[in-house]
């Protein structure tokens, strides 16, 4: 019984360890991006924003006030694995178009959106590489606040994967405020390729 | 909302059992009241319902005429939504999914989905609903912690979330009342029987989906069916006056699930289930679409027809242009796909649409240099 409690402590402290670990968010400093050569990309963040590996997701994101408010994400995908809702890969090759359509769809999939607006697709370049930018607005679920949020995706694919950025921000006030500070984001991004293990 | 539907508890169960024995009849409807006021403010706020005013009152039209006893008290709201659900609550307001408007073909099966989710209402099914499972306490506990209030509400309001004995009743009320109104009674088991079809088609069978219980459906459609041969003398369909008034509505869900890019479904209802006879000409772009997700043997060659077919029968509808133009140029039918591609752009009104097919004409032209 006594191991069974040593044990049970030994999770506990693991798991506080690592969410210790999970919230430790860096502060972006000017002309000098962020660099995943894991991932293969990198980004230079506003100045003064804070960024992290989001949780529950695979994202990097930067944020002043907080990820729920707004978020400049950087998303890697790899092909095999890229529309995990629709159970669908990428490829290199794919038109961007169509690349367009999967990500709405398993978007709305993944999250439970029923109400999705796409203001605009179009044909978009990502660190000189063809790609698309989707731009949308949806309401989360109501458990989730029925918040109206606006978001803009740009994405590209690479070789080993599909690389995405985004933003996002309730519509009311945020969205427009840091809408700039995303395109200089998007500038500055720069595919790499990972390097290898 | 699908999620939301899909949940197995009942909040309005608990909403009333934890103090149950404690409370009378009275404080317990209140507190009913109250739960179900919070959930449809949750609702509205959702940005989920459809808010057509128009679509509303046609609705509306058809409650009143079926219960004019009730007439102040039942509601209708459209709900987007693609699967087929409808339900009423115990404010007296119901709830149509704007997949049910699709699925539907006329007016006498609107009826038959109305009739019966009034009867919830007018026979207080859902306090009813309280008080037969006031001894399940546990687990509806234990269920409403885990599921958001809305789905808890919804799930026991919705078409499928009552007993059997109480959806036995809200079937047989509601086609007596269609008849007496005069619509034809056996639109009822239509219209269950081609969930039926969809269930099996869609290969569902349990779980996140109203409609699974297959055996209780099957019921239902010869127990309908038999309530109908009881209440014959009901003739009308009003089919035209129906697809007229829901026209918008059914084509903005066909879009929907085009969106999901689900073409095993477009392909289901518009094809096998003949959907596309009620329908504008326009909506064979969907069935083309579909044809091309699904991507089964022999689908890939039946979409370029049917793109085909779009265009001869609604040649001002922009849609597939593009696909065929985007089709052709992938055959390496290069100077019908620049051809096709640009008439999409000139027909495509909203300029923020065309980025893509400019840019294919652009390498087209190019190329053609």
């Amino acid at each position: 019984m006594r191991i069974f409690r040593w044990i049970i402590g030994l999770i506990a402290a693991t798991a506080l360890a690592s969410a210790a670990q999970a919230q430790a968010w860096k502060t972006a400093v000017a002309d000098q991006p962020h660099v995943n050569p894991g991932r293969g990309y990198a980004v230079q963040f506003p100045a003064g924003w804070k960024f992290n590996r989001l949780w529950f997701s695979d994202e990097t994101g930067a944020t002043h006030d907080g990820p729920a408010l707004q978020v400049i994400f950087v998303d890697f995908r790899a092909h095999k694995n890229a529309f995990k809702s629709l159970k669908k890969s990428s490829s290199l090759d794919m038109m961007p178009q169509e690349m367009a359509e999967l990500l709405v769809a398993d978007m709305a999939k993944e999250r439970g959106l029923e109400n999705v607006t796409i203001k605009s697709n179009e044909p978009a370049v990502l660190s000189g590489r063809p790609g698309f930018r989707l731009n949308f607005e949806y309401k989360t679920p109501v458990e989730r606040g029925a918040v109206r949020m606006h978001e803009i995706v740009v994405c590209a694919a690479g070789a080993p994967g599909l690389y995405l950025v985004g933003y996002r921000a309730p519509v009311l006030y945020y969205f427009d405020r840091d809408v700039d500070r995303f395109a200089d984001a998007v500038k500055s991004f720069t595919i790499t390729e990972p390097k290898a293990r | 909302m699908r999620a939301l539907c899909a949940a197995a508890a009942g909040l309005i169960v608990v909403a009333a059992t934890p103090a149950h024995a404690a409370l009378t009849e009275v404080e317990q409807r209140d507190r009913i009241r109250l739960e179900v006021s919070h959930a449809e403010e949750q609702l509205r706020n959702s940005g989920i319902l459809v808010g057509d005013p128009a679509l509303d009152a046609y609705l509306q039209e058809i409650t009143d005429r079926l219960f004019p006893d009730h007439k102040d008290e039942l509601h209708l709201r459209g709900i987007r939504d693609s699967e087929f659900n409808a339900f009423a609550m115990p404010s007296g307001s119901v709830y149509f999914h704007t997949g049910a408007l699709l699925r539907i073909q006329d007016e006498a099966q609107l009826a038959s989905i109305l009739g019966h989710e009034g009867t919830h209402y007018t026979a207080d099914h859902a306090f009813k609903q309280v008080v037969h499972t006031k001894h399940a306490i546990g687990a509806s506990m234990v269920g409403s912690l885990v599921v958001p209030l809305l789905a808890d509400l919804v799930a026991i309001s919705s078409m499928a979330g009552f007993s059997r004995e109480h959806e036995r009743e809200a079937d047989q009320k509601g086609i007596e009342r269609m008849s007496q109104c005069g619509y034809d009674p056996r639109a009822g088991a239509e219209i269950m029987g081609r969930m039926d079809r969809e269930l099996t088609a869609r290969g569902i069978t349990h779980g996140g989906y109203f409609w699974a219980d297959h055996p209780k459906i099957q019921e239902r459609v010869a127990s309908l069916g038999a309530f109908a041969a009881a209440h014959p003398g009901g003739t009308e369909r009003n089919r035209e006056r129906y697809l007229a008034a829901t026209e918008g509505v059914r084509m903005e869900t066909l879009s929907v699930i085009h969106r999901r890019l689900d073409g095993k479904l477009l392909v289901f209802l518009l094809a096998d289930e003949k959907l596309l006879d009620t329908l504008p000409p326009r909506a064979r772009f969907y069935l083309a679409e579909g044809l091309r997700l699904r991507g089964k043997p022999g689908d890939s060659e039946r979409a370029v027809v049917e793109y085909e077919s779009t265009i001869k029968q609604a040649p001002d509808d922009p849609n597939a242009y593009q696909a065929l133009g985007i089709r052709y140029m992938r055959d390496g039918r290069k100077a019908e796909a620049l051809v096709l591609l640009r008439q999409y752009v000139s027909l495509e009104h909203d300029e923020t649409r065309t980025g893509y097919a400019r840019q294919y004409i652009a390498s087209l032209e190019q190329e053609k240099q």
